[in-house]
């Protein structure tokens, strides 16, 4: 196979479609196992997954460029000054350093992907789920190389819901107004500031190894919920999650399943009957299955 | 040297260092451009940008504002919104600098980086429809374009948009309402009322074309 593909001029039409389906983001999991075997015998195929990746990136210069107002420039020069600069790096260093993590893996995905795989494993979780399947798939922009362990394959409602929170989470760190809405270390006064704009789970659960930084209402494209910031004692925010459960078609119960971005933070979900918990940080697997643990037992 | 190799460094180098020259022909067209043109090259601008020189910022700033405030503003459809993306992308690229010319051209990965941020304000805002209808009304009222200023960047521009014309309507449409709304193929199915097979086939064969269709571009120039 390998000689065939390395002497022919053009690859065969279907796997052309598969690489292009690839960069495009739109293989189901029977593709992406296709495409990774394809890719460990063929490693050379990694160079037309750039240019691939490289002629949808041209798309938008088929458009017309738009001028921007005149005094953007001057903004972004007064604020790329080393004294601003500085200033700028305290804030929102951590944030952006996790935002640039999950955003810019934007090539060698499938070897992204499996060392992602390698690397949930390494971490121990096979303890938990060492009897399911590791179903991966990729967010559908590229953007993220989410993997999570599961012994059913999420669904696209699904995937986008995991892939939202994660970019929800993220940007709640560069936020020049702090990561929450409403700042407050007491957890009633944030269920009573949302309980009327949202239904909020009975249970409220609360996180007993972390300081309660305050709450933010939470909007994704599929479902709604509150979002919880908290700072650990070692100084990571971890966001913590209850979410309604429409936008979330996996069977997702009261066992917590790990989800890992790759080089990027990790997280744990689970459910009730109503809602689907994320907690999601930057912080080891480890702590984010402690922060859990205290919080099961409030 | 696979041949997917040679074409992607050849149409879509602007002039930007590249580290691993695959062969002299490259090699020779990429120095005959800079030679002729004079041209301080993207790479040299982000080696300046990594010791802090704001006037190679300006310069990038300079080559690609339309480029990255035109994509924001065509996916957020809120100018403000547009001007704060492009300044966050500019800020990172000085700041940070993770792009690394040999995966590919600095407008693509300014153009990916853009459109993934744009596309996930759109989702945490959670308006999209409505943000797009006053695009369009926006859009359509008077809207100053920019010529490119690089003459490069320009010629790549006219590149695309021959290749672009070359795809089928469906192809197209697809691929667009996939880029620049980031809808994804089921609802880009729905709202188009056609079969996720036939959708899926549009964008993956349209993509694929128009690689193709900017190699032989090049191949003729």
């Amino acid at each position: 196979m390998k000689d065939e593909f390395l002497n022919s001029e053009y690859l065969n039409s279907e796997y052309r479609e598969l690489l292009a389906g690839y960069v495009l983001g739109d293989l189901d999991s029977e593709e992406l196992a296709q495409l990774q075997e394809l890719l460990r015998q063929n490693p050379a195929l990694k160079m037309e997954i750039l240019s691939l990746q490289e002629t949808l990136g041209a798309i938008p210069l088929g458009a017309e460029l738009q001028r921007p107002p005149a005094n953007l420039k001057s903004r972004i020069l007064q604020n790329a000054e080393p004294s601003v600069r500085q200033e700028n790096n305290d804030q929102v260093q951590r944030g952006e350093k996790l935002q640039s993590r999950l955003r810019i893996r934007w090539a060698w995905g499938p070897i992204v992907t499996g060392v992602a795989v390698a690397g949930a494993i390494a971490l121990g979780w096979q303890n938990m789920q060492l009897r399911q399947q590791l179903a991966v798939t990729e967010a559908e922009n590229q953007s993220y190389k989410i993997v999570i362990a599961s012994d059913e394959m999420p669904s696209q409602d699904t995937w986008q819901s995991f892939k939202e929170v994660v970019s929800d989470h993220s940007n709640s760190l560069t936020r020049s107004q702090g990561p929450v809405d409403f700042a407050t270390q007491d957890l009633a006064a944030v269920r009573s500031q949302y309980s009327q704009r949202i239904a909020l789970s009975g249970k409220f659960p609360e996180l007993r190894k972390a300081k309660l930084l305050g709450g933010s209402l939470c909007a994704l494209s599929k479902t709604e919920g509150l979002r919880l910031s908290y700072k650990t004692a070692s100084g990571e925010v971890i966001s913590f999650y209850q979410l309604h459960r429409q936008g979330f078609s996996l069977d997702i119960n009261q066992t917590p399943i790990p989800i890992q971005v790759f080089d990027g933070p990790n997280g744990l979900v689970w459910g009730d009957q109503n809602y689907v918990f994320v907690l999601v940080g930057d912080a080891p697997a480890t702590m984010i299955r402690q922060l859990q643990r205290s919080l099961e037992s409030t | 040297m696979s041949r997917a190799c040679d074409f992607m460094l050849s149409v879509f180098s602007m002039p930007v260092r590249i580290r691993a020259v695959p062969n002299l022909e490259q090699q020779s067209f990429r120095q005959g451009q800079e030679t002729n043109n004079t041209v301080v090259t993207d790479g040299e601008l982000i080696e300046r940008l990594q010791g802090g020189d704001t006037e190679a910022l300006a310069e990038l700033y300079d080559r690609y504002s339309g480029l990255v405030y035109g994509l924001s503003l065509r996916i957020l459809g809120d100018r403000q919104e547009a001007e704060d993306l492009a300044q966050e992308i500019f800020l990172e690229l000085y700041q940070q600098n993770k792009y690394n010319p040999e995966r590919g051209s600095l407008s693509s990965y300014l153009a990916t980086l853009t459109r993934s941020r744009a596309i996930d304000r759109l989702r945490t805002k959670g308006n999209r429809r409505q943000i797009l209808t006053r695009w369009r009304q926006d859009m359509l009222k008077t809207n100053p374009t920019l010529p490119a200023e690089h003459a490069s960047l320009q010629h790549r521009q006219e590149q695309v948009r021959l290749a672009l014309e070359q795809l089928s309507d469906m192809q197209r449409q697809v691929l667009e309402l996939s880029y620049y709304e980031g809808l994804s193929q089921s609802e880009i199915a729905e709202r188009l009322q056609k079969p996720l097979g036939s959708v899926k086939s549009w964008a993956r064969r349209g993509l694929l074309k128009l690689r193709d269709q900017l190699g032989e571009t090049l191949d003729e120039g």
